[in-house]
């Protein structure tokens, strides 16, 4: 009988132990995947834009926009999320960087926006790809 | 700079697509740069994207070849910091 209840305190507690420890692990999210996805044509729209003399300051600021409500996004879910947060992180200041670029240095070349749009894309699937992984 | 080479060489004969997709294209980038058929403001963009993309694939938790990858990030660094032309002018 003392053994007995022993057991049930070892399960109560084993039960405990694999609920904390499912809280810590980050599980797929369906938005974070629709929300990077998203974001793939408005920034190709952008860097269409840059191969045009006028840059429209307001899209590029919809585009910025849609990058800190998806980041904000992402923070709220916590410290188990980080890995996801930091890559988005280099992603937008990738946007940024090459924002800058394109207001440094003039009208971009089809074959340079092309280069750069092709970089950025692939920076957005491997986040998506991350997201994706957590389903395994 | 021959560290970078070595590296990139490394990276090139992986079984790792991604990584060999990346290292050819700084390889390619410094070569363009040599001649002249890219400014070194265009491959220090290019090559601070490949830099980019190697960190966000790091960031991943199991991939292969992640020290590797992690050295190449370091030295992609130490390159844009030291200037892509300068540091190809020591070299040759």
């Amino acid at each position: 009988m003392k053994y007995k209840k022993y057991f049930i305190g070892v399960i109560v507690v084993l039960f405990v132990l694999v609920g904390c420890a499912g809280s810590l692990m980050s599980r797929y999210d369906k938005e974070t995947h629709q929300n990077m996805a998203y974001l793939k044509p408005m920034i190709e729209d952008v860097y269409s834009m840059y191969q045009k003399i006028d840059v429209d300051v307001v899209y590029l600021n919809k585009v910025n926009n849609a990058f800190r409500h998806i980041l904000a996004y992402e923070k709220s879910k916590g410290n188990p999320n980080v890995d996801i947060v930091r890559q988005i992180e280099i992603v937008y200041n990738m946007f940024d960087r090459h924002a800058k670029e394109r207001i440094a240095q003039g009208m971009w070349s089809k074959a340079h926006a092309e280069n750069k749009l092709k970089n950025i894309q692939k920076a957005i699937d491997l986040v998506i790809e991350s997201e994706l992984l957590k389903n395994k | 700079m021959s560290e970078i080479y070595s590296l990139l060489e490394e990276l090139i004969e992986s079984d790792d697509e991604f990584l060999e997709e990346q290292s050819l294209k700084v390889t390619r980038y410094i070569k363009e740069l040599e001649v002249g058929i890219i400014t070194e403001g265009l491959c220090r963009s290019y090559i601070q994207d490949v830099r980019d993309l190697m960190q966000i694939n790091n960031i991943r938790g199991e991939i292969k070849n992640k020290a590797l990858a992690q050295k190449i990030i370091e030295e992609l660094t130490k390159l844009l910091i030291k200037g892509v032309a300068s540091a190809i002018k020591g070299v040759l």
